[in-house]
């Protein structure tokens, strides 16, 4: 899905949803209001604080490959906004389901369209819509894919 | 009729709209959108695409109604296309063919679709403008010479005759069998009824179509009607019928042209319009023209778009961008003056600031040497007046030229109310020329041309006569020699005061 190259490729393998996309930009956005408050605590205790664990690990992981010390205000602020950037700009794949996906269901269908996506970084949009009974409405790049139980149901017994 | 599903169905491609800008959204997705490809929203309405960018696409929409960003946008894979049948005679249509009566309904049957921002023809198909274009109004054809797929514009201010004068010209030629199609841009719904009266009364409406969009409608579709009345005429003259295309009024025209390429924020150019607003107009008139078209039984037959594209002017000022930019490209215009109106001249066209730049090459040497005689005594009668206002003594010479010229400046402005053939014209000019009605009042010659007019209408004889005597003559001065030798019964005919 992602190219090895991009700087934020292991980032990404953390954020599936545009939904996540969007709890991420909150988070950066207070970390980066905070890098420059005065106070008692450490950058990297500002950042257990302000993030989750799990995605305040990945962050310090990924500073720590890139050369970049946690107490250096500048490139981690330029790290951070690079990453706030490329999410808002990141291309969503819009996909329609008659149900609420569990976590496993959403990284099964996010390995599943990484031959699809090739190396362009993408987020899935979930959407959920009843009436479509099962199956999926996939929209990518502006390519719209119908593959729902309501249509099918539909072509099957139409006269 | 195409459906949102259908068409989804069919494209496999979706776009979602981003923004909305008074009647231009911009539209992400549709990765195969192409120019001026028609497009479907959600809502059920329509738009084509103006500009293609890497990400996005500007939409030109149809309609007024409230548009939410969001909404999903499907592609038709077709251009603008209005159907086209006979049926289109006698109705006032919108630029995508349907009747502004909603009680009036097209059948399908007989009718198909032309594509309405279509490619002019080459200079293949094309031949040499020969025939006279009859406007019936006598100081244009007199003076001002058409001929058949000419492009002349008219132009002048506001409230100055031009549309009645374009009446006039429809009467005359849907009476010799002209399909004649009438462009209203943005105009109000009752000059659009007017017009449709006009023709109802004179009863020409069977030869007629309007293709009407009024100042309510969405830009969109007022950017579209001139190039659906072009390809309405194109129709006609594919079968082979001479076709008159007046556009009443470009400027009105460039206008929203203008308000739409803001929108999608175009460069603005001069007076703010964009830098294609030339080749929006040269495209539309290049489609006029005299073509040769090949008919069904393997013949070619000659026929013609004629086009009177109006411009309206502000305070006399002929040198603004659009109107000069028409005059460039069409082949002359008629200037209808305010002075001249004001004179109580009608219509007031100034003879010496309009232009015809093909109609003379249509004339025979009798209408030559008289369109050369008129001129010359106009130009000296304008040079004469101008001698008046010093209050001074005038000799018999000039106070005669100025009686010639003041009853020739009546004759065509009481003449130009009745639509008469050119002959008649030509005869009752000649009349007036040697001073039939010298010493007698402008009344009583307005009185005898009514009495001529209608003999002319009801007698076939005097009809035939007249004919006979300008096919005779190849001049002028011929035909004046060929008035004064006939005799005194021919007179008594005419039946003068």
């Amino acid at each position: 899905m992602l190219n090895n190259t991009f700087i934020y490729s292991e980032v990404y393998k953390n954020i599936i949803t545009s939904e996540a996309a969007s709890m991420w930009l909150e988070q950066i956005d207070n970390y980066l209001d905070s890098l420059y408050e005065i106070n008692n605590k450490s950058k990297e205790e500002n950042l257990n604080l302000l993030f989750p664990s799990e995605s305040a690990e990945v962050i310090k992981n990924q500073l720590k490959a890139q050369g970049i010390n946690l107490e250096d205000i500048e490139r981690v602020k330029n790290y951070l906004i690079g990453l706030k950037e490329s999410l808002q700009n990141a291309k969503l794949i819009t996909i329609t389901l008659a149900v609420k996906p569990d976590d496993k269901l959403l990284n099964d269908i996010y390995t599943a369209l990484e031959k699809v996506i090739g190396g362009d970084c993408a987020l899935l949009e979930i959407k959920i819509n009843k009436e479509i009974l099962g199956g999926a409405e996939i929209i990518w790049k502006g390519q719209y894919f119908e593959h729902t139980l309501k249509k099918k149901v539909e072509e099957y017994f139409s006269i | 009729m195409i459906d949102f599903q259908t068409c989804l169905d069919q494209t496999k491609e979706i776009g979602f709209i981003n923004s909305v800008n008074n009647t231009v959204i911009s539209v992400s997705g549709l990765p195969h959108a192409k120019p001026n490809e028609i497009v479907l929203l959600e809502t059920g309405d329509k738009g084509y695409i103006l500009t293609l960018h890497r990400e996005l696409c500007d939409v030109l929409l149809f309609t007024t109604n409230n548009i939410k960003v969001g909404i999903r946008v499907v592609r038709t894979n077709e251009v603008l296309s209005i159907p086209v049948s006979d049926q289109l005679l006698g109705k006032t249509i919108n630029p995508f063919g349907k009747c502004m009566d909603p009680s009036v309904l097209l059948s399908e049957e007989n009718s198909f679709n032309l594509i309405i921002d279509n490619q002019p023809l080459g200079i293949g198909d094309r031949k040499r403008i020969t025939q006279t274009f009859e406007t019936g109004v006598a100081i244009v054809d007199l003076i001002l010479p058409l001929g058949q797929g000419q492009r002349e514009l008219i132009i002048g201010d506001k409230k100055t005759g031009k549309t009645v004068f374009l009446q006039q010209i429809m009467l005359n030629q849907a009476r010799k069998g002209t399909i004649c199609i009438y462009v209203a841009i943005g105009k109000k719904q009752l000059s659009i009824k007017k017009i449709e009266e006009f023709m109802r009364n004179q009863k020409i409406v069977d030869n007629c179509v309007i293709v009407a969009s009024t100042a309510e409608d969405a830009p969109g579709v007022i950017h579209m009607s001139p190039y659906a009345g072009m390809t309405i005429a194109e129709y006609f003259r594919k079968q082979g019928k001479n076709t008159l295309v007046i556009f009443d009024d470009l400027t009105t025209h460039a206008k929203y042209y203008r308000q739409v390429s803001l929108l999608i924020k175009r460069f603005p150019g001069r007076n703010a319009y964009p830098g294609d607003i030339f080749y929006v107009h040269a495209r539309l008139l290049e489609r006029a023209g005299n073509y040769l078209v090949n008919q069904n039984d393997g013949k070619t037959t000659e026929c013609s778009i004629t086009c009177f594209p109006v411009a309206e002017t502000v305070q006399g000022d002929i040198s603004g961008y659009i109107q000069t930019n028409l005059m460039s490209i069409t082949d002359g215009h008629l200037y209808f003056d305010i002075d001249l109106f004001s004179k109580g001249r009608r219509p007031p066209v100034h003879p010496f600031l309009s232009v015809t730049r093909v109609g003379k090459q249509t004339q025979n040497l009798l209408r030559q040497t008289l369109n050369r005689e008129i001129l010359s005594f106009m130009s000296m009668y304008e040079t004469m007046q101008k001698f008046t206002h010093f209050g001074t003594e005038i000799s018999e010479n000039i106070a005669s030229i100025l009686a010639t010229g003041d009853r020739i400046n009546y004759f065509f402005d009481h003449i130009s109310f009745r639509v008469i053939p050119t002959d008649l014209q030509i005869f009752l000019f000649s009349l007036l020329w040697i001073d039939v009605w010298h010493d007698k009042g402008l009344e009583v010659m307005k009185q005898d041309m009514a009495k001529i007019i209608d003999s002319y209408n009801s007698d076939s004889s005097l009809r035939d006569e007249i004919k006979a005597m300008l096919d005779k003559c190849d001049s002028f001065n011929n035909l004046l020699g060929e008035i004064r030798g006939k005799p005194e019964e021919f007179y008594k005919k005419l039946n003068l005061t």
